[in-house]
């Protein structure tokens, strides 16, 4: 089955990512994907939440934002995509990710559309 | 003043395995057991405040448990046509269950029957991974929130193999009782067993301060002071109340002032908890003067002899390593091969350290942290910093706790040689 691991940080991890902090922050993130191995099929890292915007469309009228939705201290900070067995194995993997000692990680199934057909 | 939500608490915590045990051997099922005991419960939430909380509050419980227990065999009764084979037994121990009732159990206090559950908790037909969580639930009462982040595990998947675990007791008819005498010793390291995973939860090195973030150390001290008080003749219990006290002990000086991991050699030793550490070798003499060797108790007299830098100020290494080598040569676990790889690590026998590491199924070792952590450590001591790195990233990666994070990153960081 393949979970989607949504990773929220905050500010501070934002921050750490460029800042002083940069060299401790990247070598978390590595050491940490290294114990994934080739369990992650996919993923990406995002842009704060300041340089993203939002788009609604309501009764055909348009919206566009900068920004993220919702206004919380955390946003989404990147994505990986888990090749794994079983949500309990999905759940050891994201036990250890750094954002969710920080903030918080989020685990997703995808929806397998052709099993449903 | 506590209110009457924390009354139901507090009688909760202190009776619930006294009740849910004394309820499962009169109707043989953990489910209809538990099912009668949390209408007691919640009975007891809506009528306490009216009523008062009553003297006795475990036998006001009791009382309406019993009575819960009595209806669900005569609607079961009214059911009967549909009932299956299963089911039918279950109505002929309820029917006894009813005839019981009638005795109270309240002369000499309730009929100590925790034991029981313990054993039909830890009973070889039940899958490995599921005896802990059985114990938690039935004996302690945990939910399955507290059960599911101890266990790494969703709520809802755990509370659905609780059901399933418990549908095949009584599918497999798995008796409510001690076992007999023969096979006491193998099924005692079972319940043991399944304490200790309690404890430190994933990681079998007691050294190692990630595993008492799991919560349930509290639970596991208490439930391994239960069987020593329950099974006086045996030692290994001892061992168990032993080990994790003298871990226990340790708590409050695996963080600095400033919440910083501090490993277990450079801890400062005032900050040990002197009471813990005084039970702890009183359990473990009572079990020694027994002269019934097991794992339990050489672990303890290892965390013992660490325990004597408090007093010494000196680790006596040499003696560490032999207690690990006696366990991985009886007892083997991968926590006793990583313990006696770094204790030669010590005595400055870097390369042999390595090779009992090397020696371990990669399989097993793979996503092991306290393997990687002690790897990274020899082989910066041998001074082969590439390997110590690569080793190091995998303990970093591997560890869901912060404070060693960044002393892992330290660790690395005075390898790389930056």
């Amino acid at each position: 089955m393949q979970v989607m691991m949504l990773i929220q940080e905050t500010p501070e991890d934002f921050a750490a990512r460029t800042g002083p902090a940069a060299n401790a922050y990247w070598e978390k993130w590595m050491a940490y994907s290294s114990t994934l191995g080739d369990k992650v099929v996919g993923g990406n890292i995002l842009g704060d939440g300041g340089t993203g915007v939002t788009i609604t469309v309501r009764d055909g009228e348009r919206q566009i934002q900068d920004g993220p939705y919702a206004d919380s201290k955390e946003s989404l900070g990147g994505y990986m995509i888990f090749e794994v067995e079983s949500m309990d194995e999905a759940i050891e993997m994201a036990a250890t990710c750094p954002a969710a000692a920080s903030a918080r990680v989020e685990l997703r199934p995808t929806v397998d559309m052709a099993a449903n057909a | 003043m506590i209110s009457v939500d924390q009354e139901v608490e507090l009688a909760a915590r202190e009776s619930y395995g006294r009740l849910l045990a004394w309820l499962t051997s009169r109707c043989g099922s953990i489910s209809l057991a538990e099912d009668a005991l949390a209408e007691a419960l919640s009975a007891a939430v809506k009528r306490w405040p009216e009523t008062g909380v009553p003297d006795n509050t475990e036998a006001w419980l009791l009382t309406v448990a019993r009575r819960r227990l009595i209806d669900e065999q005569r609607r079961q009764g009214r059911h009967a046509d549909a009932e299956t084979k299963l089911a039918t037994a279950e109505k002929i121990r309820l029917t006894i269950a009813a005839t019981e009732a009638s005795e109270t159990p309240f002369g000499a206090g309730l009929p100590e029957r925790r034991l029981e559950l313990l054993f039909t908790c830890a009973h070889p037909d039940i899958p490995d991974g599921m005896r802990t969580p059985l114990m938690l639930q039935t004996v302690l009462g945990l939910t399955a929130e507290q059960i599911g982040s101890a266990m790494m595990v969703a709520p809802a998947t755990i509370g659905q193999r609780l059901v399933r675990v418990k549908r095949r007791i009584a599918d497999k008819g798995i008796p409510f009782r001690i076992p007999p005498d023969e096979e006491l010793p193998e099924r005692l390291a079972h319940v043991l067993d399944a304490v200790y995973a309690a404890y430190g939860v994933g990681y079998d090195d007691a050294d190692d301060a990630s595993g008492a973030a799991a919560g349930l150390a509290g639970e596991a001290i208490w439930l391994a002071g239960l069987l020593v008080q329950l099974l006086p003749d045996e030692a290994e219990p001892k061992g168990l109340y032993a080990l994790l006290c003298l871990s226990e002990a340790r708590r409050p000086a695996r963080r600095d002032d400033k919440g910083r991991f501090v490993p277990l050699e450079e801890q400062d030793t005032s900050r040990w908890d002197p009471a813990l550490i005084e039970s702890g070798e009183i359990a473990l003499w009572r079990a020694a003067r027994q002269q019934q060797s097991g794992r339990f108790q050489i672990e303890a007299s290892i965390q013992s002899m660490h325990a004597h830098r408090a007093r010494t100020g000196v680790i006596d290494w040499e003696a560490i390593g032999s207690a690990y080598h006696l366990l991985m040569n009886t007892y083997p676990t991968l926590g006793a091969a990583i313990g006696y790889a770094a204790s030669l690590g010590r005595v400055g026998e870097v390369a042999e350290g390595l090779v009992v590491l090397d020696d371990l199924d990669a399989d097993r070792v793979a996503r092991y942290q306290p393997y990687w952590a002690v790897r990274g450590w020899l082989h910066a001591e041998a001074g082969q910093r590439i390997a110590a790195v690569d080793a190091y990233d995998q303990a970093i990666g591997l560890t869901a706790d912060d404070a060693v994070r960044e002393w892992l990153l330290e660790r690395r960081a005075l390898a790389a040689g930056d």
